[in-house]
């Protein structure tokens, strides 16, 4: 439906004017809380303009971090939330995006139920098996260290299912063209599907790697030791102030960095992201 | 460059289902033969077999000497256009064209005299760096047919190539296909429906029904001499008119026979014709007409010059030997 009434489209810029502004709010405060001093939010009223502490809190985060809720320095915590981030979404990828190449071009016995079976898991997420998970991770040694972090919530329905139909939208002649091309399947896997699920692969790249850089409640459990902390699970640490108020400067200053890499990342790949959600000609 | 041999070549599905059976076929070192027939009789199947890309179930294929039933698809020495073109999207048209060769280990400056070789016959060099997506339709298939070209190969095998194409592009690249299978002298297997392109490209052809051959001949040898009611109905534009033996008086009698073909131009309108005809409507070609109407219960058409003289009802006379008489049990030609 194509309207062209003056009255409609203030009406429709309204609209999305204030959804604007209920999404950027609560960030504009958070930046606003890291630009004050500590006492600034405790005392009733809330600013709404920044103070001028801005480059104090964020030297005090970038360079010593904050010893009484013994966290690291946020660079730390960032280095360790971009490697969890980045093993998980390669991760995911490559596992999913060859599983789905198995499942769609190679006839095996039990391939309906190979298939199914990583179906089910997406009723299974890592809340769901929590338990278990971290009690297998902790008989492997895996606590505290990268591999701990990324390798549980590597393995992925989602994705897999993905690939799967995008595999399933190129054509079968393209598949008999590469046959008789003398493509044997790695080669074929390699030359034509991969290139072919660029786009997609670029828009599951983004997808995964903010899922990875949010994930808190299993860095926050398995990772005791500070060397391993991650900026989300970091977070929630200051905020724990036990003995005191939690420094809300501190903290509002950390989350507006935690988001810079995601912000990156999803400004950098729009234009892949964009096409490999809409793309369908292949 | 070989001869191809199909020897009794049978394909059933797994669910048990027949989908070509009983096919023999001599294809001579150079010659071009095209697969014809309706939708569903089997002639893609048929080709995908020599193709390698369907196992063949029964019989056996041959590729110059060798048996290739168990032969991977790029080791038969064939190549392949499809319907769709399957250029690879992601490529351009010189690495679309370089992909199969590069796979088989030519070297690169073999590689680049091939390409350039191909490029020229097919005058695609201005092409040869953008993708596939910035071709026409024409074009596309130029580069498919130049993919097929590099290798060299001992076979080319067409699957419905030009059907995606507009009309007039498709007498255009027909016309190429022809001058080209004649200059490079490859031995080229052609499916299509179209039994027009059927007749201008072959060498030979093999008209297809139900998975059997229904007969194999010259373009002419067909036309002229339809083995079966059904080839007669399929080759040839406008249809051969079919008629009930029975309405036709003055039948040069034969009890066996169940109808009487006999093509458009075949019947002449003649003041005494022992035919008498009910015209219904007109199409106008140009150069000719098509007058078509009734005689009895059967509809007839037939084709006159565009100035003959027209009335509702004509009267039209025959040779007796442009009549095809067809079984009526078997519809096989009787004579």
């Amino acid at each position: 439906m194509i309207e062209n009434r003056p009255f409609l489209n203030m009406a429709a810029h309204l609209v999305l004017i204030l959804g604007v502004c209920i999404v950027a709010l609560p960030v504009w405060v958070a930046f606003v809380a890291s630009t004050h001093g500590p006492t600034a939010f405790m005392s009733g009223t809330i600013p709404m303009w920044p103070g001028p502490d801005l480059v104090k809190n964020y030297s005090q985060m970038l360079g010593a971090g904050v010893s009484t809720s013994g966290t690291p320095p946020v660079g730390v915590m960032m280095f360790n939330s971009l490697i969890m981030a980045l093993s998980i979404a390669i991760g995911k990828i490559v596992i999913s995006v060859l599983s789905a190449f198995a499942v769609v071009y190679f006839r095996f016995p039990f391939r309906g139920l190979a298939f199914w079976c990583i179906f089910i898991t997406l009723m299974l997420p890592v809340e769901v098996r929590i338990v278990p998970t971290f009690q297998v991770v902790a008989d492997l040694g895996m606590l505290n260290s990268y591999a701990g972090l990324s390798i549980p919530l590597i393995a992925s329905a989602t994705a897999t299912f993905l690939f799967r139909q995008v595999f399933l939208t190129i054509p079968d002649e393209l598949t008999e063209a590469a046959r008789i091309d003398g493509a044997g399947p790695m080669k074929f896997f390699r030359d034509i599907l991969l290139p072919l699920s660029r786009t997609n692969i670029a828009a599951l790249f983004v997808i995964l790697f903010i899922y990875g850089w949010n994930q808190y409640l299993w860095p926050l459990l398995i990772t005791t030791s500070s060397d391993y902390y991650t900026i989300v699970a970091g977070i929630k640490r200051m905020a724990d102030a036990v003995d005191g108020l939690p420094q809300w400067h501190l903290v509002m200053a950390t989350a507006m960095l935690a988001m810079i890499p995601p912000v990156i990342v999803v400004v950098a790949m729009q234009r892949l992201f964009v096409k490999g959600l809409v793309e369908t000609e292949k | 460059m070989a001869s191809i041999t199909l020897n009794n070549v049978g394909k059933i599905y797994a669910g048990g289902a027949r989908a070509v059976g009983g096919v023999n076929i001599d294809i001579a070192d150079g010659e071009f033969l095209v697969l014809v027939g309706p939708s569903g009789c089997g002639k893609s199947t048929l080709l995908r077999m020599v193709a390698g890309l369907e196992s063949i179930s029964e019989g056996e294929v041959r590729i110059g000497d060798r048996v290739v039933n168990e032969v991977e698809p790029a080791d038969r020495d064939i190549a392949m256009v499809f319907q769709n073109y399957a250029l690879y999207p992601h490529m351009s048209v010189r690495q679309n064209l370089a992909y199969g060769l590069k796979n088989r280990g030519t070297p690169k400056a073999e590689i680049e005299r091939r390409v350039g070789i191909a490029s020229d016959i097919l005058q695609i060099g201005p092409f040869l760096d953008r993708k596939p997506r910035a071709l026409s339709g024409g074009q596309r298939q130029r580069v498919a047919m130049g993919r097929a070209i590099v290798r060299e190969p001992a076979a080319f095998l067409f699957d419905e190539p030009l059907s995606n194409l507009d009309a007039k592009l498709r007498v255009a690249m027909r016309l190429e296909i022809k001058e080209l299978q004649k200059r490079l002298r490859t031995t080229s297997i052609y499916v299509t429906h179209d039994q027009l392109e059927a007749m201008t490209l072959a060498d030979r052809l093999v008209v297809l029904n139900g998975g059997q051959i229904e007969q194999i001949g010259t373009p002419l040898e067909v036309y002229r001499r339809p083995a079966s009611a059904f080839v007669a109905s399929f080759i040839g534009s406008p249809a051969m008119n079919l008629i009930e033996a029975s309405a036709v008086p003055h039948l040069p009698g034969t009890a066996h026979a169940g109808h009487v073909g006999i093509r458009p131009e075949d019947l002449t309108v003649t003041a005494d014709g022992p035919i008498q005809m009910t015209v219904m409507a007109v199409e106008e070609l140009g150069a000719q007409r098509l007058v078509h109407g009734r005689t009895g219960d059967a509809r007839i058409t037939i084709t006159l010059p565009s100035d003959a003289p027209l009335s509702d009802d004509l009267r039209l006379s025959y040779r007796p030997n442009a009549l095809h008489l067809f079984h009526k049990d078997t519809g096989k030609r009787v004579d």
